[in-house]
């Protein structure tokens, strides 16, 4: 194990990204992120904004080491990425919150929560899970199975599920994209208020002004370029 | 590992909702046992049969021999006796040589001078010495052998006539060392029984020119018939033809019995309209008195048990319509229906009986049988046919040897006769005397041959002597060869055919990777490793292999546990033997085979975990990050 990667105490910033670059080949090859230049402070909340098909999951998406780039350097965590143990990385750095839940369908609300601890084997805490579950209001609805909860139900449980292995940074992918307007708004306000409860870094890539409005930055992404404007 | 086994469970027990992958998969598994279930069964009975048949390739020849070579043939050792006085001018057997008083017989005063070009009289006796080997080594067991060659006539007995057999045989003396020798001979059927009884209570007719010597055959055949009697107990007996009369003496006082005048007899059936009773001695029917002769017409069989006296006469009982029917009958006019066999028959070297090949009851051959060896006897003036009188002492199980139909165990005295004098076969004489040893573990034949060879040379009498075990034998050569080669061939195609069957998981687990796809998602943004999913996938095939491994292995247990069921109910529903008793013997191996076992064991895991491997590595090839985003 790299000890440099591991001792994260210190590390003062979530994401520093250089010049990230990238594109998709095929017969037309898509460049979608050229030269992205992105910093995000611990504990920092960041709404990246932009039109449809801009490359907004794109760079979320490589910043939560799901895709590889192309060109630049990322660290995440103090992890220099593509590193050889980027599974390992995502499980105990990063939470993932999507607009499509993405829950599995056929476990308990409970186990989905559990999930990323499972994986660690270290141990698991089921206290901590209900008791996340309490946090996002679902602590009734344990032993549900996900496939019977409402959307934003799913949505809570995936809240629930981003921090179970307290991670350090959360990257939510239009959290509330496929939400009602009351239920938007109940869950970016949880999302928010959690993550600043917890003292977590948190990218969110958003259409909602209102949300982006209530995070501390608010970034543009315009042809593959960050910009604050 | 917890975390993966959960994902491995959840994947594998079958779900209404993904029916098509529940079905497949059941269906794979289904056809692994099958595969597994025909693989066990198959190797298991050719195993056994090759068991049994290399078993009695050396019962009979012992799975190791040794012969002399040209070397003893030319030693002093050997010749001598044949300028020797005190050994009759006559070369030794290895039996003579091994009980002769002295190792150099010679007399120079009264025996003819040596030969100048014969060798120096050898240190040691040879024969003597390698008995001395032998027995220091107390799991081996050994006694020396001696091949002859003869024409056998016997006179075969069947109902009152004489036939006659011939046939031109190599005769084996008998291994009475043979521990495993008991095991080859046949128990007395049934029918070698009742003709053993037959001769005994009769004398043969149909005599004619050819007679074998005959002289006090009576006498003869109680003493054998003793004998056998000695060796088993009678138990039930029957009539030999239908419409049996039956004795007056043997209906008991004021029993009746529904029977029909007819105008020369009584016949006692169910559904007979008249009544038939005994009262103070005398027969009745329908009350008028009769001596007409009574007969049964229902088959019938009587406990029986044997009077001890000399002249064969039975204490009889059964039942005839609720009654019993009970006295004391001869043996004339019955047959045995049943006996007890309790030990195997003991041989007696003194008398002339010899063993037979079980292919010579097909001939209708009997356990009693009398006959000659016919041998040629050159004489200075003319070669003469010699004769030895022989019976048929009882049958032995030849295995699959070729010459084993032809070969006939007789006791040693003939061999040696007729080797002394015969010119009619010509035997390799470097085989045709020997010793056979014997020894528990067939596998330790090499090693056996090794540490022989070696004291063999530290003895220094190694060039006198060649050491071959059952691998090397001519007769067997080729047949183990083929069982090799069968093996081998076996194993290949249960190899292909579990391949076919354990691709069912290919497909059923790329079904499943397509199926999981999201899940599959999912769980590596949560940090799973691509290992890790890989591990998921093989080791769902893996289970399915083993799964499907175990219910095979329970199938052929089973099935194996009740193969003579199954055999039968396949003779019934086919008309006739489904198995050929010549080949597979008379029931089917049933033992599991160990190597068939421990193959299955190795194969179907590996397999099924190498099927899965092309799933896994698609699963771990899935791209996360487009799966995530396509809803």
């Amino acid at each position: 194990m790299q000890n440099q990667h591991f001792i994260d105490s210190e590390v003062r910033m979530s994401i520093l990204a250089k010049n990230l670059h990238k594109t998709y080949k095929g017969t037309t090859p898509v460049k979608v992120l050229s030269g992205v230049t992105l910093e995000v402070h611990k504990n920092e909340t960041l709404a990246i904004m932009g039109k449809s098909g801009e490359g907004k999951s794109t760079l979320l998406h490589i910043l939560g080491t799901l895709e590889d780039f192309c060109e630049g350097t990322l660290e995440v965590c103090g992890h220099t990425i593509p590193s050889s143990y980027t599974s390992k990385i995502r499980n105990q750095h990063i939470g993932f919150i999507f607009q499509s839940y993405h829950l599995l369908d056929d476990y308990s609300a409970l186990d989905n929560v559990l999930m990323p601890a499972r994986i660690q084997r270290k141990g698991v805490d089921e206290k901590k899970a209900l008791e996340l579950l309490d946090l996002v209001g679902l602590g009734a609805r344990a032993h549900f199975l996900t496939k019977l909860l409402s959307g934003g139900e799913k949505q809570r449980v995936a809240i629930a599920r981003a921090l179970c292995n307290n991670p350090d940074l959360i990257l939510a992918d239009e959290p509330s994209g496929n939400l009602d307007r009351t239920n938007s708004k109940m869950i970016c306000d949880l999302l928010l208020a959690t993550v600043k409860q917890m003292g977590k870094t948190l990218i969110v890539v958003t259409h909602d002004k209102e949300l982006a409005a209530s995070c501390d930055r608010t970034l543009f992404l315009n042809d593959g370029k960050l910009c604050t404007s | 590992m917890l975390f993966e086994l959960s994902i491995i469970r959840k994947y594998l027990i079958p779900r209404r909702k993904q029916l098509s992958v529940s079905l497949i998969g059941l269906m794979s598994i289904f056809v692994i046992a099958l595969v597994v279930w025909l693989v066990l069964v198959f190797l298991s009975v050719t195993e056994g049969i090759e068991r049994g048949w290399l078993d009695k390739l050396t019962s009979l020849n012992a799975p190791l021999r040794i012969n002399p070579t040209k070397a003893y043939f030319n030693s002093y050792y050997y010749q001598i006796d044949s300028i020797s006085w005190t050994s009759n001018y006559q070369e030794k057997s290895i039996g003579e040589k091994l009980v002769a008083l002295e190792t150099n017989p010679y007399q120079p005063s009264s025996d003819m001078e040596i030969p100048y070009n014969w060798p120096q009289p050898e240190k040691k006796d040879l024969v003597k010495e390698v008995f001395a080997i032998l027995s220091k080594n107390g799991d081996l067991t050994c006694q020396d052998y001696e091949l002859s060659g003869a024409m056998m006539r016997l006179q075969i007995v069947k109902d009152n006539t004489a036939s006659y057999l011939t046939q031109a045989s190599y005769l084996a003396s008998y291994t009475e060392n043979n521990p495993y020798f008991n095991g080859l001979i046949l128990p007395p059927s049934i029918k070698d029984i009742n003709h053993l009884f037959n001769l005994a209570s009769q004398k043969i007719s149909g005599s004619c020119l050819d007679e074998p010597p005959s002289t006090s055959l009576h006498e003869n055949y109680h003493d054998r018939l003793h004998t056998l009697l000695s060796h088993m107990t009678i138990t039930g007996l029957k009539p030999t033809y239908s419409h049996w009369r039956i004795p007056p003496e043997l209906i008991e006082d004021n029993s009746s019995f529904k029977a029909d005048h007819n105008q020369t007899h009584i016949l006692v059936h169910d559904h007979g309209t008249g009544i038939l009773k005994k009262q103070k001695g005398k027969l009745y029917f329908q009350n008028a008195e009769t001596s007409a002769p009574v007969l049964l017409q229902d088959p019938i069989t009587f406990k029986a048990k044997l009077k001890p006296a000399k002249d064969l006469r039975f204490l009889v009982e059964a039942k005839v319509q609720n009654k019993l029917l009970k006295g004391e009958l001869p043996f004339k006019g019955l047959e045995i229906a049943s006996a007890k066999i309790e030990k195997p028959l003991i041989f007696n070297q003194e008398d002339t009986g010899v063993m037979l090949a079980k292919s010579f009851q097909d001939a209708g051959v009997k356990m009693g049988d009398v006959g000659y060896l016919a041998y040629s006897a050159a004489t200075a003036s003319s070669v003469q046919e010699q004769r030895v009188p022989i019976y048929v002492k009882g049958f032995y199980d030849p295995g699959i040897m070729s010459v084993g139909n032809k070969c006939i165990l007789v006791p040693h005295e003939i061999t040696r006769t007729i080797n002394q004098s015969s010119n009619s076969f010509n035997f390799d004489p470097t085989m045709a005397n020997g010793i056979m040893v014997w020894f528990k573990d067939l596998k330790s034949a090499d090693k056996v041959k090794a540490d022989l060879i070696k004291s063999f040379e530290e003895a220094g009498i190694d060039k006198y002597w060649k050491v071959t075990t059952y691998k090397e034998y001519d007769f067997a050569k080729d047949l183990l060869q083929q069982f090799q080669s069968d093996k081998y061939l076996f194993t290949i195609v249960g190899i292909i055919i579990l391949i076919v069957a354990c691709s069912n998981i290919i497909s059923l687990l790329i079904i499943m990777v397509n199926d999981k796809k999201k899940e599959i998602g999912i769980l590596q943004a949560m940090g799973t490793t691509k290992k890790s999913i890989a591990f998921i996938f093989s080791s769902c095939g893996l289970v399915m292999g083993v799964l499907g491994s175990i219910i095979g292995i329970i199938a052929a247990l089973l099935t194996l546990h009740n193969l003579d069921s199954l055999v039968h109910l396949l003779s019934f529903i086919e008309g006739h033997e489904a198995f050929n008793a010549a080949f597979w013997g008379e029931s089917l191996p049933n033992m599991l085979s160990n190597h068939a076992l421990l193959f299955i064991l190795i194969t179907t895991p590996l397999i099924s975990v190498l099927a899965a491997l092309v799933p896994a590595i698609k699963a771990c090839r899935i791209n996360t990050s487009s799966i995530l985003r396509s809803e």
